[in-house]
């Protein structure tokens, strides 16, 4: 019945009221992110994604048919009224006394994890990028050693997501000229891929 | 990655667009610290036509109130819980799953003669759950867990009602006021549960309410290792009995329920027909 000790940070954020971050940003998710998310919330991947193409080719860019179209899938958002405000990510929770709330918790994507951290010539820096209104951020405000495993996760999760996708690639390569497919065919690609490292398959290395 | 069993509530959500959902100074402390939510952000409290073990008033003369979740907008039965998370497809999760109240945890299961069944009134889509999931052991541990909270927060009302009755003529509260006082009983309560530890606390939780056949727990032959919630239940007492010492201990009403309830069957309306019947108790 504790509560237990919270990071400084995991107390800022949960101490913002506004959570400007999750109406400003474009939440991109790893696959890992997306496969713990779905199977822990029993919610197919399609419920809470939506994906849009990618103007420049990236490592986590998926393809859908033969063309060199690739897409890249990002957390969905609500549906809002609002014209001057961006919609607020879906998982954001609001009472009705104005506090936001990220519903997922611990379940949320790699990149919430270790917002706004980045590590830069081997040094944990704290951004404040566009997004954050309720706080100037700076290395007192974090666990520097937690951060950079935060920020490393995500890098680790990005370079075996790129692995994923890259497969999936060449699948939709391989495939005829005329094959399309869809996001639910992609999403149930991935959480395959990710059942089968959960059950100890090795990350099989990209045939594109 | 959780190894829950799977659900049928991952695309339904009913129940939180069905009812208003009780919770106790448990349930508050708990969404509150884990969530640093201030429990008036996600919190009302509604008038009670009758007083009973949960109710608590503000003033001498105050309405009998309880506490519920509070739902999207303005509070009505038929809206959304203020934690329901609605995604695509109709697909609906609860925002705060881990922490969610006891109600929510034993929906739709109930205990009838010490046995998990599922209620009679539950909404969940016919044959929603299947023989072996209502045979799951989290049933049962987290109904327990919720007959004992609520349990202990029935003391911790009566002191709250206690206190004023005793203020002076006129006296109104808050409702911060008493939401202030269970986060503070709470947060000793909940040194006392890390104290004692999960293994001692499921003793405890397993056992809640248990008494000799006799009922008679002053009876020198009664073994009372084989009753440690009432260890427990003095622990929690002698906690909430901290606060406010102008106001009298009060009589415990978890005590008087559990000998009241020797013998006596739980709500009939809860209980299915054949569940009833096979049960061999009389319509």
């Amino acid at each position: 019945m504790s509560v237990g000790t919270m990071s400084r940070k995991e107390d800022l954020w949960l101490a913002c009221k506004p959570k400007t971050c999750c109406y400003v940003a474009t939440v991109i998710p790893t696959g890992r992110d997306v496969w713990r998310i779905s199977r822990t919330l029993q919610a197919p991947p399609w419920t809470f994604l939506r994906y849009f193409e990618s103007p420049e080719p990236r490592r986590d860019a998926f393809a859908l048919d033969g063309s060199d179209r690739r897409f890249r899938l990002a957390l969905a958002k609500q549906p809002s009224r609002r014209k001057k405000t961006p919609p607020p990510c879906i998982f954001l929770m609001r009472t009705n006394g104005g506090h936001h709330r990220c519903s997922l918790g611990d379940l949320r994507p790699a990149s919430c994890r270790s917002f706004p951290s980045e590590v830069t010539q081997g040094g944990v820096l704290c951004l404040n990028p566009i997004g954050c209104t309720c706080h100037e951020w700076n290395l007192s405000d974090v666990d520097v050693a937690q951060e950079r495993a935060l920020v490393e996760t995500r890098q680790q999760d990005g370079a075996e997501y790129a692995a994923i996708v890259a497969r999936w690639n060449a699948r939709v390569a391989a495939a005829s000229d005329d094959a399309r497919f869809d996001l639910p065919a992609y999403c149930a690609f991935l959480l395959g891929a990710y059942d089968a490292l959960a059950a100890g398959a090795p990350l099989e290395p990209s045939r594109e | 990655m959780s190894d829950a069993p799977t659900t049928p509530c991952g695309t339904c959500g009913i129940c939180c667009r069905s009812y208003v959902v009780p919770v106790n100074g448990y349930d508050i402390w708990l969404i509150s610290t884990r969530e640093r939510l201030n429990p008036e952000e996600f919190i009302v409290a509604y008038p009670l036509p009758k007083k009973n073990a949960e109710s608590f008033h503000l003033s001498k003369d105050g309405f009998n109130c309880a506490l519920a979740l509070a739902k999207k907008g303005e509070f009505a039965i038929e809206r959304d819980c203020t934690f329901l998370v609605q995604l695509g497809g109709g697909h609906a999760r609860c925002g705060i799953y881990e922490h969610r109240p006891g109600a929510c945890r034993t929906y739709p299961m109930t205990l009838f003669r010490n046995a998990v069944i599922q209620r009679k009134d539950s909404r969940c889509p016919p044959n929603a759950w299947s023989e072996e999931a209502k045979r799951w052991p989290s049933w049962r541990v987290s109904l327990k867990r919720m007959d004992m909270t609520f349990d202990v927060y029935h003391e911790v009302v009566a002191r709250w009602n206690a206190r004023v009755d005793q203020s002076p003529e006129g006296t109104t509260y808050p409702l911060t006021t008493y939401l202030n006082y269970l986060m503070n009983v709470y947060d000793r309560l909940g040194q006392l549960d890390a104290q004692l530890g999960e293994e001692a606390l499921a003793r405890v939780r397993e056992n809640w309410a248990a008494l000799p056949e006799h009922g008679d727990l002053s009876d020198e032959s009664v073994n009372h290792d084989q009753y440690p919630w009432v260890t427990y239940l003095s622990a929690a007492r002698e906690i909430i009995d901290e606060f406010y010492p102008d106001v009298a201990s009060q009589v415990s009403i978890a005590l008087l329920r559990a000998t009241a309830n020797q013998g006596t069957d739980p709500p009939r309306h809860l209980i299915p027909d054949d569940v009833w019947e096979a049960a061999g108790a009389k319509g």
